[in-house]
């Protein structure tokens, strides 16, 4: 079995208004490594045949003190999210892994990064590691960040994500909201809109995409279909498997 | 959520619409029930009517580190019988058993292989799984 191992939910905060952040703090000695764009998963004491297995992405790089960052969304009637949104600091936990492929390719490209609502928790980690490697920001490489909610309350860690992008000149950061009017930092429109403006002139680049399999499958559709790329070149990460027909 | 999706993504599965039996091999012994089409979906783990699905309705934790959502292999499973009753396996569950030790070509993710009942399935949890796989308490 895969080893379980426990924890204490030492911190959390809402970032928006269906968005909560937790920070764990695992029980063992030695800190967890991991790469970023690895998940754990949660064994939640609910539903009626516990533990419910809920994955998370960590929103942080692996640290030095093995507190593991999580973000999650809050689903309406969701058993396991509902636990989480409600769950105390100093609550005790359950997890497996960490695991997961979705990390960063060994690549000399630049790279594409889309995400949709909290399908921006796996790229924060993988951004802030690349912003305290100096080689990558000496290797002349871009990062093109395609993020997009339904509303601009819904962006969590923009402001961080925006800072980022004026001190480094290496992300090229294009926050966008599907409703309401666009502030000075966000489009109107939606990540689709995006790429199909911008996505051509960035090329060469190794695309990911994370969120739901609604959004993700359609974007690896259109880097397959208007940009040539091979289906398995769109390294892809999805927060809920496919419906049943 | 952002973004128009004129996409459909789903997965064609056709239901079971009488009992039939399966058999989980582990524990060197044979776990055999019936699969009543009427308690499907038995829990909430993997598509309806799954082989996850049915382990967990039969007290049968099958790993699924993921939740059961495609996105990882540790439900890997191999259908010694039956596998021309079960769905087609998609590109993404193919990507995915890529990552899977002892990959065959009867493997499957438990969380994306649905029979449709046509006739008894049966099914090995690879060598390299059994220490995950456990029998829970039963009511």
């Amino acid at each position: 079995m895969t080893d379980v191992q426990t924890a204490v939910l030492e911190a959390a905060r809402v970032l928006a208004p269906d968005v909560r952040e937790i920070t764990l703090r695992p029980d063992a000695p030695a800190p967890l490594t991991y790469q970023p764009g690895q998940w754990i998963s949660l064994r939640l004491p609910v539903g009626e045949k516990p533990p419910l297995i809920r994955a998370y992405s960590m929103a942080t790089p692996a640290s030095q003190d093995g507190r593991l960052t999580l973000c999650f969304d809050r689903i309406e009637g969701g058993i396991g999210s509902e636990y989480l949104w409600t769950a105390e600091p100093g609550l005790a936990m359950e997890f497996s892994g960490p695991v997961g492929n979705f990390t960063l390719p060994e690549t000399d490209s630049d790279l594409v990064f889309v995400a949709q609502h909290t399908g921006i928790v796996p790229f924060r980690a993988m951004l802030h590691l690349l912003a305290t490697d100096p080689a990558f920001g000496r290797s002349g490489r871009r990062v093109h960040l395609v993020y997009g909610t339904k509303r601009q309350e819904d962006l969590v860690y923009h402001e961080e994500l925006a800072a980022m992008s004026r001190r480094v000149s290496w992300l090229d950061y294009h926050p966008v909201v599907l409703e309401g009017a666009p502030l000075d930092t966000a489009a109107t429109g939606s990540e689709s809109d995006v790429l199909a403006a911008h996505a051509a002139t960035w090329i060469p680049f190794v695309p990911m995409v994370c969120g739901v399999r609604e959004f993700t499958l359609p974007t690896r559709s259109f880097f397959m279909e208007q940009l040539g790329f091979e289906r398995r070149a769109v390294k892809v990460e999805n927060y809920n498997g496919p419906a049943a027909r | 959520m952002a973004g128009t999706n004129p996409y459909i993504s789903a997965t064609l599965v056709e239901k079971p619409t009488q009992p039939y039996q399966i058999t989980i091999l582990f524990e060197d012994e044979p776990h055999t029930f019936t699969v009543d089409p009427n308690e499907i979906p038995y829990d909430r783990s993997g598509l309806p009517g799954s082989i996850l699905d049915i382990c967990e309705g039969h007290h049968i934790a099958l790993e699924h580190t993921c939740g059961g959502v495609l996105a990882c292999s540790t439900c890997h499973v191999i259908v010694r019988e039956g596998l021309e009753s079960c769905n087609e396996a998609t590109d993404d569950e193919l990507d995915q058993l890529e990552e899977a030790p002892g990959n065959t070509a009867r493997s499957r993710l438990g969380c994306q292989c649905v029979p449709n009942g046509s006739r008894s399935v049966v099914i090995e949890v690879p060598l390299w799984n059994r220490n995950a796989v456990k029998e829970t308490p039963h009511d």
